[in-house]
């Protein structure tokens, strides 16, 4: 093969793979398989075709996908296991906290306390799961998703900072429980409403 | 030519033992020793083989070494102690699990013929 082929090849690769570590081995692969089908009498474009589609028959980024699902997959389950330990503990001591305090029992503020930091956890918990699945959702799921964490977010910690008399914690609270009315909550119950009417 | 499906159980121990019987090897290279052991029934294509390998990597069963051919490097792929206890284990499931099947898909008098 000539340099400007090498380079062609590298180009090619480049564009298609982003981690550094897979791309060497995909370009290294594909100038093996071409070298040796040129060896056996093929010209540079049929090899390389044929190089491409033994490969990956869909494409490079297909691989570098199939990577990334296989190598978060089990990131993806514990994170998500994480989620709801933490999400079922904050409803617990969040409700808790709003019981004892209708009834003025003692000790409301320690249960609203532990139940937003595992809401601020939750959300965390969230925000990187949602990360890592980035490339299996569209724009509008990630968009929606983001909101409702977001909000979330703003709403554990201003109730955290409520609770300890630090600033800001009004405007943290006042945002976040704006983009929970009048966006998360509304676009949850339409595609709840969607799916109703879809199913009947 | 087998499916993708059959060979997609498979892959992580096919892997494990070529690297076994012939020490390092790189991608290119495990492609080719899969099609010529198999003659030819076995393709990894479908972008299935860099996945497994990076997983197996992930997994502490593989360690890499790289090395620089010409103007490219060369990523070589081996067993770690760890990948050579999985292997047996799943080499001991595999002909098992084969056994099983075996048993389901052919009749008795043809098992113990």
């Amino acid at each position: 093969m000539e340099e400007l082929q090498y380079e062609e090849l590298f180009e090619q690769v480049e564009r298609e793979i982003s981690s550094e570590k897979l791309r060497l081995e995909i370009y290294d692969h594909i100038c093996s398989c071409i070298e040796y089908l040129m060896n056996q009498g093929a010209d540079f474009e049929s090899a390389k075709q044929k190089a491409f589609f033994e490969l990956a028959p869909k494409g490079l980024k297909q691989i570098e996908k199939e990577t990334f699902i296989l190598l978060t997959l089990t990131n993806s389950f514990i994170m998500k296991k994480l989620m709801y330990f933490c999400g079922f503990f904050a409803t617990l001591f969040i409700l808790t906290g709003f019981v004892f305090r209708m009834m003025h029992w003692p000790g409301p503020t320690a249960f609203m306390f532990t139940g937003n930091a595992f809401l601020l956890l939750t959300m965390i918990f969230s925000g990187t799961n949602l990360f890592m699945n980035r490339e299996n959702l569209s724009a509008v799921q990630i968009a929606k998703s983001s909101i409702g964490i977001f909000s979330g977010i703003l709403i554990s910690a201003g109730t955290l900072f409520k609770i300890f008399h630090w600033p800001t914690a009004s405007i943290q609270l006042l945002i976040g429980m704006s983009l929970l009315i009048c966006i998360v909550v509304p676009t949850y119950f339409w595609q709840f409403y969607k799916r109703s009417v879809l199913a009947s | 030519m087998y499916s993708k499906e059959l060979l997609k159980g498979t892959l992580t121990t096919i892997i494990l033992n070529l690297l076994k019987d012939r020490g390092r090897m790189y991608g290119y290279e495990i492609t080719q020793a899969v099609k010529e052991k198999s003659t030819g029934k076995i393709l990894i294509r479908e972008g299935s083989l860099y996945p497994a390998l990076h997983k197996m990597l992930a997994d502490g069963l593989l360690s890499t070494h790289e090395e620089n051919i010409g103007k490219r490097i060369r990523v070589y792929y081996d067993l770690t102690e760890k990948g050579k206890a999985e292997l047996v284990l799943r080499n001991d499931e595999l002909f098992s699990f084969f056994d099983t099947i075996k048993s389901i898909l052919l009749p008795e008098s043809k098992i113990y013929a």
